[in-house]
Parts: structure tokens; sequence; C-alpha cells
């Protein structure tokens, strides 16, 4: 009699934990599922405001990197002037600049 | 015994397996279907996902519209235990600094749901994230962000509560910027905490498209900038102002005054938010003699140098009389431009039949919408020949008996100096996805030619005249060559011409040999002066020099560099063709300044002396690689100027700062 159960309750015994286990790695993963399936929704909401606040702060650089604001400021706020122009280029001509040469050294010599 | 017994427990555990088993068959199976509904009656609903509104763009890539992700929280004061109250207001109070007796007093309304606070900021909205209450909720609840506060209102629109476009670009590409909205199934649990989401249910958003305007933020506060001074130095009732690329109909600028501020639409009345440049209309004046002239000329029904009496100023023409401002016997065709005489123009254009007449003008397209992509816009009103008066055509010549919209002129305008096509209004370059991928992109579109090149070029120097010898006189500018035509008219209201209002305007162009940019300023009802040499054309002026002083490289240098070698050689130096003398041999001898063109594509331009910003421009439109060190002005390049170069070279670039007895020069 007690030959013939052994086997039977090791086996209902394995099933059971078997079945056990089973269902508890599934709920547990369910769980994990969940959870990440709910980080998941708040980092995108956290994304959604990340790029949002990357877009203002695009904005704002750009609006403070604005050249004209610069250059308001710097001509009402630092008395700056501007130079409307171009900068100059000016060719002198070499002979020029000796024959100016030459007339300074007659002068002073 | 001892197995017996566990048997005898192990079959318990098994038929309580058992049970659970049934019973988890007739949960899922039997009644799974009912009880399904139930619970997802309870625990799941569906949840929009807002899609991301699209973003809108100046023509140089500067962010002028965005969206900001707030969150408002609402509470459901019937699922609210009184007792909770004060706790929940505490937390308000301090998370947002209001006080504890605005939350309460907003807590002991009657039991409804309420707002607690609106569109809170995302980051504050995050440190409630932590409410663990059925009764309170949250909903996003975003915000559209015009950053550049009433900058190009009129333009851009505003959007209402729902987030649908009331005006503007926001309401004419509506569809385009608002995307799809998503949606995704919640379970909760009973005190509303996310249990999970359902992933299959889920429909992503999807987000709207980017506008890219051919406005240029620039400009738009050139122009918005002086026509607000405008209106208080000739304190004036409204003002328009367009600027657009003549060879292109690009609007670079429109602006309408008064303006608003859309992210407070709600503070204006909608006189303020009705967009006067294409929604209203008003008799041009002698701005429009510009077109008969144009018809005359084309038809070849006269010339620049033709004498016309102009009857002393007054002339009986069937019973009505016709007035000039300047009284003069005899003026040429170019006098009567220059002089904008009424009396000579209404002489003129009795030389083409009507029909003729009428078919330019429709040709130009007045009485017709000019398609400019904003909503709300009007036709005019061009009656047709057969309803004419005997005194129709000739009131049309100068401008009244017809009424156009600012966009209709300018437009019209435009076709005259570029060779004779009218092109349709652009207001929009491209428009991206919000991956940048291009969804569209927009070219200049024709309608059609309405006047010969020879025609325009002869009309462009009838412009001129205006401003050196004519009526447009204080729009004459030392910077840059000018051409434009005043505009005087009377305003009617209710059947009749008001005493003392008059609409003053003035359309001009620059540079006045290939005219690049072209603007309409429209004054109404100005105070102090009237006419549109004395009020607009002086606005005109300042705001053609202040774009070319923003972007001297993109305007002919001529006069710029006349100018200042004029300045420069008074002060500094000696005149090119002066001998020196021993006493002045101290002095440098100045040669000549740089004047090569930088735009030559095939060769390296001289970029020294540029703003950094400038140089930008030219190496981006050759097309070659670059890198900038430093910044400021370039004072090196590495590609020597008019070298041979092509798509594979690379320059480098040197910038720095000048600096002149001891103040920076930037």
């Amino acid at each position: 009699m007690k030959k013939s159960y052994k086997p039977l309750i090791a086996v209902l015994l394995f099933l059971l934990v078997s079945a056990t286990s089973i269902i508890l790695i599934s709920v547990g993963i369910r769980l994990k599922y969940e959870e990440l399936t709910r980080q998941k929704m708040e980092l995108e909401v956290q994304l959604k405001s990340e790029n949002t606040l990357r877009i203002k702060l695009l904005a704002d650089q750009q609006m403070y990197t604005d050249e004209n604001l610069i250059e308001n400021f710097a001509k009402e706020n630092l008395g700056m002037i501007k130079m409307n122009y171009n900068a100059l280029r000016l060719k002198i001509n070499q002979n020029e600049l000796d024959e100016i040469n030459d007339e300074l050294k007659k002068k002073y010599e | 015994m001892n197995n017996s017994r566990a048997l005898l427990i192990v079959l318990l555990v098994v038929v309580f397996f058992i049970g659970l088993i049934i019973k988890l068959v007739d949960v899922q199976i039997v009644n799974g279907e009912e009880l399904r509904y139930y619970a997802q009656r309870q625990q799941t609903n569906f949840e929009t996902i807002k899609a991301e509104r699209g973003l809108i763009y100046d023509r140089n890539n500067i962010l002028l519209v965005y969206n900001r992700h707030d969150v408002s929280f609402y509470v459901d004061l019937r699922m609210l235990p009184e007792k909770k109250k004060p706790e929940l207001a505490d937390l308000f109070s301090k998370t947002f600094n209001k006080s504890r007796t605005h939350y309460l007093n907003l807590l002991k309304q009657k039991p409804k749901t309420i707002c607690l606070e609106k569109k809170a900021p995302q980051e504050k909205a995050a440190l409630l994230s932590n409410i663990k209450s059925s009764a309170v909720f949250n909903l996003e609840d975003p915000s559209r962000v015009y950053h550049y506060g009433s900058l190009a209102s009129h333009v851009l629109g505003y959007v209402n509560t729902d987030y649908c476009g009331m005006n503007g670009i926001d309401k004419y590409f509506d569809k385009v910027l608002s995307g799809e909205n998503g949606r995704r199934v919640i379970e909760r649990n009973a005190v509303g905490d996310v249990i999970t989401i359902n992933e299959d249910n889920t429909i992503p958003a999807e987000p709207g498209q980017n506008i890219f305007l051919t406005i240029d933020k620039t400009y738009q506060e050139i122009l918005e900038t002086e026509l607000q001074q405008s209106l208080s130095q000739y304190q004036a009732a409204s003002a328009v102002g367009i600027i657009m690329d003549p060879n292109t109909g690009e609007i670079l600028a429109l602006c309408s005054l008064d303006n608003f501020d859309p992210n407070k639409y709600w503070d204006y009345s909608d006189e303020q938010r009705r967009n006067k440049a294409i929604t209203d209309t008003y008799e041009p004046g002698s701005t429009f003699k510009a077109f008969s002239l144009a018809a005359l000329l084309e038809e070849k029904a006269c010339k620049e140098g033709d004498l016309v009496y102009v009857e002393n100023g007054r002339y009986k023409f069937k019973k009505t009389y016709i007035t000039d401002t300047h009284k003069n016997d005899y003026l040429t065709v170019k006098g009567v431009f220059e002089e904008s005489s009424n009396i000579g123009i209404s002489k003129l254009i009795q030389k083409i039949d009507d029909v003729v007449y009428y078919k330019y003008l429709r040709a130009f397209g007045f009485g017709n919408y000019s398609s400019i992509p904003l909503p709300g816009e009007t036709d005019g009103r061009l009656k047709k020949p057969d309803q004419w008066s005997g005194l129709t055509k000739t009131s049309i010549s100068y401008g009244y008996e017809i009424s156009v919209t600012p966009i209709q002129l300018i437009t019209a305008y435009s076709s005259l100096i570029n060779g004779g096509k009218l092109y349709q209004p652009m207001l929009v370059k491209k428009i991206e996805d919000a991956f940048g991928n291009s969804v569209s992109e927009f070219a200049p579109k024709v309608v059609r030619n309405v006047i010969s090149e020879n025609t325009s070029q002869r009309m462009i120097e009838l412009f001129k005249g205006v401003v050196e010898n004519g009526t447009g006189k204080t729009a004459y500018s030392e910077l840059i060559s000018i051409g434009g035509k005043t505009g005087t008219s009377k305003i009617a209201a209710n059947g009749k011409y008001l005493n003392g209002e008059y609409n003053s305007s003035f359309v001009g162009f620059f540079p006045a040999v290939n005219p690049k940019i072209i603007c309409l300023v429209l004054i109404n009802s100005p105070r102090t002066e009237y006419y549109g040499g004395k009020v607009a054309a002086p606005v005109f002026k300042k705001i053609a020099e202040r774009i070319v002083k923003t972007e001297p490289s993109k305007f002919s240098k001529e006069k710029l560099q006349k100018s200042f070698d004029e300045q420069f050689s008074e002060n500094w130096m000696l005149p090119q063709n002066r001998k020196i003398s021993g006493e002045e041999s101290h002095k440098y001898r100045f040669t000549s300044f740089k004047t090569e063109d930088e735009s030559n594509e095939n060769k390296m331009p001289d970029l020294t002396g540029l703003t950094t910003k400038e140089a930008l421009k030219i190496l981006t439109g050759i097309g070659i690689k670059y890198k900038i060190s430093g910044s400021g002005f370039v004072t090196q390049q590495s590609i020597e100027p008019g070298t041979t170069i092509n798509k594979n070279s690379s320059c480098n670039i040197n910038c720095s700062d000048f600096k002149i007895s001891g103040v920076n020069i930037y």
C-alpha cells in the first residue's frame, strides 16, 4: 500500500508545484508587463514633455541670438556703433607709395 | 497510514485546484463575455492621445509657433470625501504657489466636476502624479505658443480652446497642422491607478506637419515697428503694410495694425483680429494711375514724352470737375505720372477703349481673389464695362470707383516691375512632416503675363521719376535707389466721402534696377498730414533703409559704396584724382574699394569684411564646404578671391571683431 501511493503523491505534488509555478510565473510576467506598459506610457509623456522643452529652448535660443536683438542691445545699452558698410580693402599702388616715401624723405632730410 | 494521510491531503489540494479550474472556466468561458463587459465598463476607459500640432517657422527656419503640453486638473466633488479636501488644497497650494483658501473655495462648490488647476506646466503636473484618489484626474491640455507675441499675428492666426485654428495660417492649414489624434485603452483599478494599457487597441497619434512660411521675421519686425511708429506719429486709425518679393510673389512680411497677441486672443476685439490686408477694400487713389499708364503704354496709346494739357489744375469733364493738387498747364506723360495729375491721366485714358481697359484691370487681378493662402480674403469691386457710367473709366484711371485689397494692389504692382508676370501671392514655402521629411514644396506660380518686359522696364523708369522728381521725393534714399508711387484717396462710408478722412499710401520698390523688394504702406485716416507723399512715403523710406542695412550684401552696392566713398574721402582720404602736394603727402592715397560681386558662382567671392552670417549665406548659396573659426567679420579665407571653385572645394574662414579707437565695431 505504502509503495503504491508514493509515486502517485510524488506525481500529484510535482503537477501541483508545476502548475503553481506556471501560474505564479505567468502572473509575475503579466504584472511585469503591466508595469512596463505603465512605465512606457509615463516615459512617453516624459518624452513629449522633454521634446516640448527642447523646442521651447530652441525658440529661446533663436530669439536671444537674433542679430538684430544683439545689435539693438549693443547700440542702446552699450553705446556701440554699427559699421553699416563692408570692411574696406585698400589697394595701394606700390609705386605711388614709393613716390610718397621719396617725397617725404626729400622733405625731411 | 502517513501515506494515506498524505494522499488525502494531496487529493484535497487537487480537488481544490479542480474547483479553481471549474471556477476559472465559469469566469472565463461560461460567463466570460458578460463579466468581461462589466469589467471593461468599470475598469477600462478610452483615452485620446492628442496629436502634436505642427510647428510654424519663418523662411529662415526661425521657430514662430510651437506647442506647450500643459495639463489641467479636475476634481469630481461627488467622489471626494470632505476630510480629503484640506489635504488636496494643501497639496495644490504648495505646488502652484497659490493660497490654500483659493483651492478650498473651489472645493466648496456644489457637487460636480470642477477644474482645480487649468493648464499647469508638465513639470508641475509631475509633482502631483502621486495623488491617489479616484476623484482627482488630469487631462492633457496643450497650449499653442506664439513665441514672438503679436509679431505676424494676422499671418499666423490663433487657435481656440478646442485647439482648432481660428484665423491665419493656423486656420487655413488646420488639417495639415492638426494631424490625427490617437487612442489608447487603459485599465484602471478602483482608485483610478493605471493597471495596464491595452497595446493591441492603441492607435498612435499622427503628429501634424510643420509649415515653413515665406515670411522673414526680421522684415516683419521692421515693418511692424515702423508702421506702429507711424500710427502714433500721424495719429492714424490703422495701418497696413506688405513686403513682397516681386520676382516670385513671396510675401516677406504682412502686417495689419492694430494687431493682437494670439496667446491672449480673447483680450482683443474682432476689429483688431481682422487681417485688413486681405479683408478690407479701399479706393486706391493715385497709386492706381500706374495701371492706367501701363495699359496705355502697352497699347501704344502714348509715350512718356507726349505733352498733355492739364488745364491749370481744374478740368470739367461730363459735368464733373476733376482737380489736381499741383497746378500746371502742360505736362509730359512722365510729368503727369510724377506729379500725379488726375486731369492728365483722365485725358490719357480716353485713348483706350472701355473694354480694353477693363481687360487690363482684370488681367492685373482686380475684382478677383489673389488666392493668398489665408482665410477671409475679399475680391474687391470692379464693375463690368456694361455697368460703367460715362465717368467710370475716368474715375478708375486715378483710383476711384474701384476698390481693391492691399494684397491685390501689391501683387499687381509686382507685375508692373518684374517684366509683366502676375504671380500668385505665396505665403508657404514648404511643408515637412514631424520627422523633417519634405511633404510638399511650393514654387512661385505665374498666373499670367499682363504687360511686356519693355513696358515693365518703362514703368520702372517712371516710378524712379516719381521718387526723384515727383510726389514721392520723401521716399528718396541715399542708401538705395527707390521707385514708387504715392496715393491719397478719400474714405467713403455710407455712400458718401467723409470730410477729412483719407487713405495715405505708397507702393515702392528697391533697388530700382532689378527690384528685389516691393513694399506697400497704407495709413488709414492720419490726422496730422494726409498726402501719401508726406505720410506713407517716409515710412516706406525708413523700412527700405532698415532692410538694406540689415542685409547690405543682398542689395546693389553701387549706391551704398558711393555714399560711403563720399563720407570716407571727406573725412579720411584724399579724392582719387587729387594730386598729393608736399604738405599732404603724409596722407595715404586710396585707389579703389572693392566692388566685386560676391554672388559669382564659379569664382570664389571675396568674403573679407562681411559678417559671418552674410558669408555663410553666400557660401551656402555657392554650395561649397566651409569651416568657420571665430565670430564677427571675415578676416581671412583659405581660397583666394577669384579662384575657380567647384562643389568639392572647401574653404576655411577666419572671423574676428574689429576694434577701432577703443570702440567695438560689430
